[in-house]
């Protein structure tokens, strides 16, 4: 399992296990000089003597200082809330709040519509009761 | 072995984490309108992210205006920084890497200039010009790898960021920044098999 790995590092990282992860570096690296992955190192070391042929330049001189001259013209962005001392208060879990906030609104509401219903629900329900309706069962009744 | 300029920079700069909480300290200071506190990251993160977008955009007039348009950024907008977004040289490498991609998407940037040389001429000029033959073809074959392939190459290999940073500057998982890592080194193997083999 550990040389599988081993092997995967060579195709992902190269040979050099100075860019390997750092989490267990030593293993890796005791590792990485066996002869179990010697022709997968070889692989690794020849294309990474490819890709370490191309180098590029230096910046010039004069672009920092271009950099450093444009940029201090300009005014900066206000200070976000993101960026607040540690001493200012900020809610935890700020974006879910609205959410938090309509939902509990959204209930209220369904309670009192339903409290609301409920106590009109008798006097509405009592105007359908047949036992109301008897006198004018009369009119239309068929003499 | 040798390697890239910004890998050797980034192993020195690895030695003692001063470096980066250094960086922290100084763009704080920056959210107040520090101008040395800026001249001063400006001038040490100024090789790294122009060997970034000089490898990702592959000229170097073109990486001189997007590390320009990068630090110009980072000043107007300093107060959206935080550190919960992680490392000055994370938050920076993304505005780099994300700026490079825009112009890529956009139509190809034409220079007004010729090229500079990869390589300077030396003393044996024979050799010399076989080698700045492999590098230019190596530099054409990263060229020709996907955007995503080539980004995760130019952060891991050349410019020394880990792979969680490097993952964390393509807004994606390690397992994923790993297997574009793997695709790139086969296809590069591929594609300069010939060269590889001399």
């Amino acid at each position: 399992m550990r040389f599988t790995r081993l092997k995967h590092y060579f195709e992902i990282f190269g040979a050099d296990t100075r860019r390997w992860p750092k989490k267990q570096h030593g293993i890796w690296r005791r590792l990485a000089g066996s002869t179990h992955c010697q022709a997968e190192r070889t692989e690794a070391e020849r294309l990474d003597r490819m890709l370490d042929l191309w180098q590029v330049e230096a910046p010039p001189d004069r672009l920092a200082q271009r950099i450093i001259h444009q940029a201090l013209a300009l005014p900066q962005q206000p200070v976000s809330a993101s960026a607040l001392p540690a001493d200012i208060v900020v809610w935890p879990f700020a974006s879910y709040w609205p959410g938090v906030a309509t939902f509990g609104l959204a209930l209220l509401m369904g309670c009192l519509l339903g409290w609301y219903g409920e106590t009109n629900g008798t006097t509405s329900e009592d105007w359908l009761n047949t036992a109301a309706l008897s006198p004018m069962q009369e009119d239309f009744s068929d003499r | 072995m040798t390697s890239g300029a910004g890998f050797q920079s980034r192993q020195r700069e690895q030695k003692g984490d001063a470096a980066s909480a250094r960086d922290e300290i100084l763009m704080s200071r920056v959210v107040q309108g520090d101008h040395e506190a800026f001249s001063l990251l400006v001038h040490r993160h100024t090789p790294r992210m122009y060997a970034l977008a000089r490898r990702i955009s592959g000229l170097s007039a073109e990486a001189e205006e997007i590390l320009q348009d990068a630090f110009l950024r980072v000043w107007v907008n300093a107060g959206t920084w935080s550190p919960q977004k992680g490392t000055f040289a994370v938050w920076l490498g993304r505005i780099v890497v994300n700026l490079c991609v825009d112009r890529r998407r956009a139509d190809r940037y034409e220079p007004w200039g010729d090229e500079e040389p990869l390589i300077e001429a030396d003393d044996d000029l024979e050799s010399e010009l076989f080698q700045q033959q492999q590098a230019e073809q190596v530099a054409l074959a990263i060229e020709e790898l996907p955007m995503r392939q080539r980004t995760a190459l130019v952060l891991c290999y050349y410019e020394g960021f880990s792979n969680a940073e490097a993952a964390e500057i393509l807004d994606i998982s390690v397992g994923a920044l790993e297997a574009l890592l793997v695709r790139a080194r086969q296809a590069l193997r591929e594609r300069l098999a010939p060269l590889i083999r001399t």
